[in-house]
């Protein structure tokens, strides 16, 4: 067998939120490259998976997606390689159908017997009425949604037939796929040669009746295919699988290595093996246990592993490389979501998706139990009168009444009930909310966190990010995009003339805001925006890559009365897209259709004074209206220019209503300070929003998840029956997992158990036979104060470290009985540590190691696959598989 | 890449599975008092260690029945008015409709969801009667719906994981210590004896002896933190408050507190090295006694954060298991009439044939997690040469805590997965055709 090689390795991880998957290993090694959200929906014939949802069109859409599909369209390439991306990208978002059904053909899963006839009667059908049978495109390449913004829900077809690519699952049996293989194997070429071609053959049968849709929004009705480390539906586990297969299309001689949760019985395996040869066709396979890879990420033989997933924490104990797996134990119920859950108990008004974001920011932590929660009875004072925290509560409430206006919800101003306050003091009580906002985080009573969240499907259609605010965003769209701005204005002729000043370094943006009827808005704009940076209509300054000035050009000012537009702003890097929406306010309807027509009206201004821009231009794009078309200047594509090379893909999207003008400015500040803080980075679809929340930020883990944790720490290692290594078991435990991301989890927890378990030296012993490990040893010279070794908080009140070193260095040490040496026998933990992370990998340690798993099975695929080579049988090849069937897994 | 290969490091990881599944990979389920042993054959390891007591709620289940809690997770969490109880007496089922439950939860979750696809292989001990083994069949075959099934006897596998068919085991559990000879891989029944003196009692006796002393006993779930203390003095914690009515069971408070006594048995206990009785204040070679005695204080720390030294006392909890009369827990079990473990293996050796006795006593296998005392098996050497004085007299307990503990069950394992054992199993339609009798005729 020729060997692997090292970027033909694919890795996987499933979990029960989100699977990571990645081909190929990096000469450092990265966080996984991929993440999808492990769930799928059901198609519409049963048994069968989309990775999209795939409704039926609702009232009213129905109309728009034929008009768009009559209007004719370009094919988007089921694709997902990068070239079709782009290409993709130039042809912007169409409506998505895939008239290409060998691409189709390709992506079923598996050549099952009728699959030949069914593609080549869809050939058939598509020439003879061209109608666009299988045309629905199943959107595979996340980047792919990510990018179709602007219609993403629009991909039309027809009911009867399902999509070509369309996963068929095959749960339970599969059949003689040894026969099929071949058959497989062309179509899979075939595929590949066709890929360049597209050939439009779909027109929109309007008399087909129903009309199906993509709906890349609507979470709904998902199958979510684990479930507390189990698969719950092994049907859609597999189309996942198949899917992420799909998306990342390896070669054939591509080896893969799969982590698996250690709830996965045997016949699991078995099961998993058997489709990874029999239908992902891969040359060789290897299952290994998420806790073990864990290890390997961390370098260590003997440690305990504590992964705190979405609705379970696994503990496992791993001596010598060993899982001790009668002792390992999931805690059921006990993870991420769990905080999430009590956070949701604690603020009723905050939904489910802002809990979680809530839980990423910054401001939530946990706090050690000694400290005190800043204000912890603000709550009562504020609402007592006259005192000062009161007033800055209240001016709390006052720019929090203005989220809320914006639909925003804001605790403190609910409990405060500061409704009364006025805006016009706003701006001196700004002042001193800003001293307060200096504080570091525990200290002070609220803080504040941005929401990220999908837009209402009133708003805009648009396509999803697999991942809110994920960083790997690699994939996604944004990332090639150049610098752009586009403003959108809706007035025809008033092409317009804010010239936004830029600072160096940070890139602003302008949003214009523009509704028709409001004519102050215009007129904000423009004043501020001349003047500085800071003071500009800017929503939020994203610490840019070294780029100069971006000028930007505010279109909205003198504004027709159109009233349609509410226009958001996207800024990517130093980008502003501004993309058109419609208002739901609005009495014209303005059909998206026409939208993704690209009525742009391009202007392009050119930053005159800034001398240092390489990246200067703008363009600003007027969507219009469909009524004012015609008056379309020039249609253009986004004009770029040189553009900064993007380290990494940080859209920001901001939305605003320009109606509030005013209060933007006062939110402006406070954007800025997030910005630099780090503001979540969001797709372009997203609208970001300020959320403040009180005390309740640091109390995500009083569910008692910390409590359980420790308990079931303890059980763990105690269940371990070889008495005397339990020591170090507790000296080296590892937490990894997600649901750890929260801050000062890991502190907390070690707190926690040091609370609870830790021995301390015994103040008896010290005169007998146990010299406490964590204690040094005096020097000779006499001047010995012995310095507890043991860091953290330790409870050695009990012991006197002097007394301990008075006395030990000079006894003996005691003979020990036949039995050799108590020190080992002792009760446990003396001493609990957490090791550090492995400094190595620059990129991991930017992202964290809660996925440390990832990397250890990085480490482990390059071992297997690329050092070894098989030579010690580290993975199933399919030799071996065709000899020892799907059981053979387990020799491995 | 290069077309080289090197050899693996030797510092290499192990891969990552490691069980030799045979093909038909039988489970092997070993019910003990204390844990419910569960894996599938040919490793050596279970899978699946669940503690044998379950906790129940009254009408809490469907319908209104019983609610049961199993496994680790499930048995350690508070729940208020949930009882812990145990479905097994003396080591042999007594509460038939929990034991399934527990069975059945032992295998499932970890080793596989479809019972019916896998041969079982149980356990039991000798003394089972014949009326539960029929019992036990028939839950095999009627609610697991095994294909196969065969009952062995705990007392052969302890000997199989020692690579012994013939020898004499002495299995000390968790309510049982018991003798079992074997010969040629069949239990000698006539020199089967047993006594209480188990885990359980030891248990006990720790209890008596800190209910004497007046040494508060604490459990870890009573605690939410705790202050390090000198020696002696009284905790500093901060307790877990309950509601009123939302109390943890008494049961639920003894068996948190036995996890505690389980951690001192393991941590602080010791067997006196012997031979003969542990001296006393009244039993004169004190002095000698002290010499080994004294420095061996060694310090217990309960969870509320109070320790203590223990120094003689430690040894004298355990010498019950030796030596009856001077246990602490009298009158139950009675002191006179239980047999301490020198006396049980020289009844056990008295029924035995002549000609076996020699072959029998060069191999004595001990077993089971209450072995694991320390100075355990030093003390049943010296006990046994002490006894037995013959040369050729040879006690054996695996260094190995795992295979010490699990030792019936890694026996099943090995039995279960040997090519000679297949025409053992009682398959499915031999048991519909001959009914829970056949049980009688096949395992013997």
């Amino acid at each position: 067998m020729p060997s692997f090689r090292d970027d033909h390795i694919l890795v996987v991880s499933p979990g029960s939120q989100v699977t990571l998957a990645q081909l190929g290993l990096p000469e450092s090694f990265t966080p996984a490259k991929l993440r999808f959200a492990s769930r799928m929906f059901p198609a519409l014939e049963s048994g069968t998976w989309t990775w999209t949802k795939i409704r039926e069109a609702r009232e009213g859409e129905k109309d728009r997606l034929l008009a768009t599909a009559m209007a004719g369209h370009d094919d988007d390439d089921d694709d997902d390689d990068d070239e079709e991306e782009e290409d993709d990208e130039d042809e912007d978002e169409e409506e998505g159908d895939d008239g290409d059904e060998t691409t189709g053909t390709g992506s079923k899963p598996e050549g099952d017997n009728t699959e030949n006839s069914k593609t080549s009667e869809s050939t058939v059908t598509d020439a003879v009425h061209g109608a666009t049978e299988g045309a629905a495109k199943l959107d595979i390449s996340e980047k792919k949604e990510a990018k179709t913004s602007d219609e993403g829900t629009t991909a039309v077809k027809d009911e009867a037939k399902p999509s070509d690519s369309e996963l068929k699952a095959e749960d339970s049996e599969m059949m003689d796929a040894t026969g099929e293989q071949e058959e497989e194997a062309e179509e899979e070429e075939e595929e590949e040669e066709e890929e360049e071609d597209d050939d439009d053959e779909d027109e929109e049968d309007e008399d087909m009746g129903d009309v199906y849709v993509e709906d890349e929004d609507d979470e709904e009705g998902a199958v979510w295919c684990m479930k507390e480390g189990k698969v719950v539906d092994w049907g859609c586990f597999f189309a996942l699988l198949h899917h992420i297969h799909e998306t990342i299309n390896p070669t054939f001689h591509t080896p893969i290595l799969m982590l698996c949760p250690p709830a996965f019985t045997p016949s699991d395996k078995e099961r998993i093996t058997q489709f990874v040869f029999e239908k992902l066709k891969a040359p060789g396979f290897v299952l290994m246990d998420m806790a073990l890879a864990t290890l390997w990420a961390y370098g260590l033989s003997t440690s305990t592993i504590i992964d705190v997933g979405f609705e379970k924490t696994d503990i496992t104990p791993i001596l010598d490389f060993v899982i001790q797996e009668r002792a390992r134990e999931t805690a059921p119920g006990w993870g991420g979501e769990s905080m999430t859950k009590h956070l949701l108990k604690l603020l009723p008004d905050l939904k489910c998706e802002e809990i979680e974001q809530l839980k990423r920011s910054p401001i939530c932590e946990i706090l050690h139990s000694g400290n005190l929660l800043p204000n912890a009875t603000s709550v009562n004072t504020a609402i007592a009168a006259g005192n000062e925290k009161m007033k800055r509560a209240a001016e709390m409430d006052g720019s929090d009444l203005i989220d809320e206006e914006e639909g925003t919800m804001n605790v403190a101003a609910i409990v405060a009930s500061g409704k009364t306050h006025e805006f016009l003091a706003k701006r001196e009580k700004e002042k001193r909310g800003e001293a307060e906002r200096k504080l570091p985080n525990r200290e002070r009573e609220t803080n504040s966190f941005w929401v990220v969240e999908k837009k209402k499907p009133g708003d805009e259609p648009s396509s999803s990010a697999m991942i809110l605010d994920e960083p790997q965003s690699a994939v996604s769209v944004s990332a090639p995009k150049l610098p752009e701005v586009v403003v959108g204005a809706e007035a025809p002729p008033a092409v317009p003339a804010t010239t936004v000043v830029t600072e160096i370094s940070s890139t602003t943006i302008t949003t214009i805001t523009t509704d028709a009827p409001l004519p102050e808005v215009a007129s904000t704009d423009t004043a501020p925006a001349a003047s500085a940076a800071p003071a500009d209509p800017t929503d939020s300054v994203p610490p840019a890559p070294p780029v100069a000035t971006t000028t930007e050009v505010a279109a909205a000012t003198a504004v027709a009365p159109v009233p349609a537009v509410v226009i958001e702003t996207t800024t990517v890097e130093n980008t502003v897209v501004e993309k058109p929406k419609t208002d739901d306010s609005t009495s014209e309807p303005i059909k998206p259709a026409d939208i993704v027509e690209e009525i742009t009206v391009t202007t392009e201004v050119v930053a005159t004074a800034e001398a240092t821009t390489t990246s200067t231009t703008e363009t600003t794009t007027v969507t219009t209206a469909p009524q004012t078309t015609e008056t379309a200047a020039t249609v253009a594509p986004e004009i770029e220019t040189a553009p900064v090379p993007v380290p990494a893909p940080a859209p920001i999207v901001t939305d605003e209503e320009a109606l509030r003008k005013q209060k933007e400015k006062e939110r402006r500040k406070e954007e800025k300070r997030a910005a630099a803080e780090g503001l979540p980075k969001i797709g372009e679809d997203e609208i970001r929003r300020e959320v403040r929340v009180g005390v309740e930020r640091f109390m995500a883990a009083e569910c008692g998840i910390l409590q359980e944790l420790a308990d079931c720490v303890w059980r763990v290692i105690s269940k371990v029956e070889d008495v005397s290594r339990r020591a170090e078991l507790w000296e080296s435990l590892i937490l990894v997992g997600n649901g750890s991301k929260i801050r000062g989890f890991k502190e907390a927890l070690l707190q926690t158990i040091q609370n609870k378990y830790i021995i301390p030296p015994s103040s008896a012993t010290i005169f007998s036979s146990e010299l406490p490990s964590n204690m040094s040893t005096p020097a000779a010279t006499g001047t010995s104060t012995p310095v507890p070794q043991q860091a953290g908080p330790s409870n050695h009140a009990g012991a006197n470290p002097l007394l301990v070193a008075a006395t030990t260095s000079n006894l003996p040490l005691p003979a020990m009985g036949p039995h050799g040496h108590h020190s080992s026998h002792g009760q446990t933990p003396t001493n609990v540590k957490f090791p550090r992370a492995p400094e190595y990998f620059p990129e991991w340690k930017d992202a964290g190691f809660e996925e440390a798993a990832f990397l250890g099975a990085q480490v482990a695929a390059k071992v297997l696959f690329i050092v070894d080579q098989g030579a010690s049988g580290g993975f199933l090849t399919r030799v071996e598989y065709n000899e020892g069937g799907p059981a053979a897994i387990h020799n491995v | 890449m290069s077309g080289l290969q090197p050899v693996l490091p030797s510092n290499q990881a192990p891969s990552t599975f490691e069980y030799g599944g045979d093909e038909i990979s039988a489970i092997v389920l070993d019910p003990g008092t204390a844990w419910t042993r569960a894996g599938f054959a040919g490793e050596d390891t279970p899978k699946s260690v669940v503690p044998t007591d379950y906790g129940v709620l009254e009408e809490a289940g469907e319908n209104g029945g019983k609610k049961y809690f199993i496994g680790d997770n499930d048995v350690h969490s508070i729940r208020p008015g949930m009882e812990i109880k145990n479905p097994m007496s003396d080591g042999i089922v007594a509460d038939w409709e929990a034991a399934t439950i527990l069975w059945r939860e032992a295998i499932t979750p970890r080793l596989t969801k479809a019972l019916s696809e896998h041969p079982l292989l149980m356990t039991e001990p000798s003394w089972n009667p014949p009326k539960n083994r029929e019992k036990t069949i028939e839950i095999a075959f009627e609610d697991f719906d095994v294909p196969a099934f065969y009952l062995a006897k705990a007392g052969v596998c302890a000997g199989f994981a020692s690579g012994k068919s013939t020898g004499l085991v002495i299995d000390v559990g968790a309510s049982n210590i018991s003798v079992t000879p074997i010969h040629d891989g069949l239990v000698l029944r006539k020199g089967c004896v047993r006594s209480p003196l188990g885990g359980d009692f030891l248990s006990n006796q720790i209890r008596a002896y800190f209910e004497s002393a007046n040494i508060p006993l604490s459990a870890h779930y009573q605690v939410l933190s705790k202050t390090a203390v000198e020696v002696g003095k009284p905790a500093e914690a901060t307790y877990r408050t309950f509601p009123p009515g939302e109390e943890p069971t008494e049961s639920y408070k003894r068996f948190q507190e036995e996890r505690v006594l389980t951690e001192f048995k393991e941590c602080t206990a010791q067997v006196w090295v012997g031979p003969g009785p542990l001296p006393t204040n009244n039993n004169p070679p004190l002095e000698a006694a002290h010499a080994i005695l004294s420095p061996g204080g060694r310090t217990f720390e309960f969870p509320d954060g109070y320790n203590l030294v223990f120094n003689s006392e430690r040894f004298r909890i355990t010498e019950g298991i030796f030596h009856p009369p001077s246990m602490l827990t009298a009158p139950n079990p009675d002191p006179h009439t239980t047999p301490g473990l020198n006396q049980l293996i020289a009844n056990a050796m008295k029924d035995i044939d002549v000609e076996l006795r020699q072959m029998i006593l060069n191999n004595i296998v001990i077993t089971g997690a209450g072995s694991l005392l320390y100075g355990f098996t030093d003390r049943v050497n010296a006990e046994i040469a002490a006894a037995f004085p013959a040369p050729r007299v040879r006690v054996m307990a695996a260094g190995n805590s795992v295979e010490r503990r699990y030792a019936g069950w890694l026996g099943g394992s090995i039995l279960a997965s040997l090519g000679a054992f297949h025409q053992l199993w009682v398959s499915k339609k031999e048991y519909e055709e001959h009914g829970p009798n056949i049980v009688e005729k096949r395992c013997k």
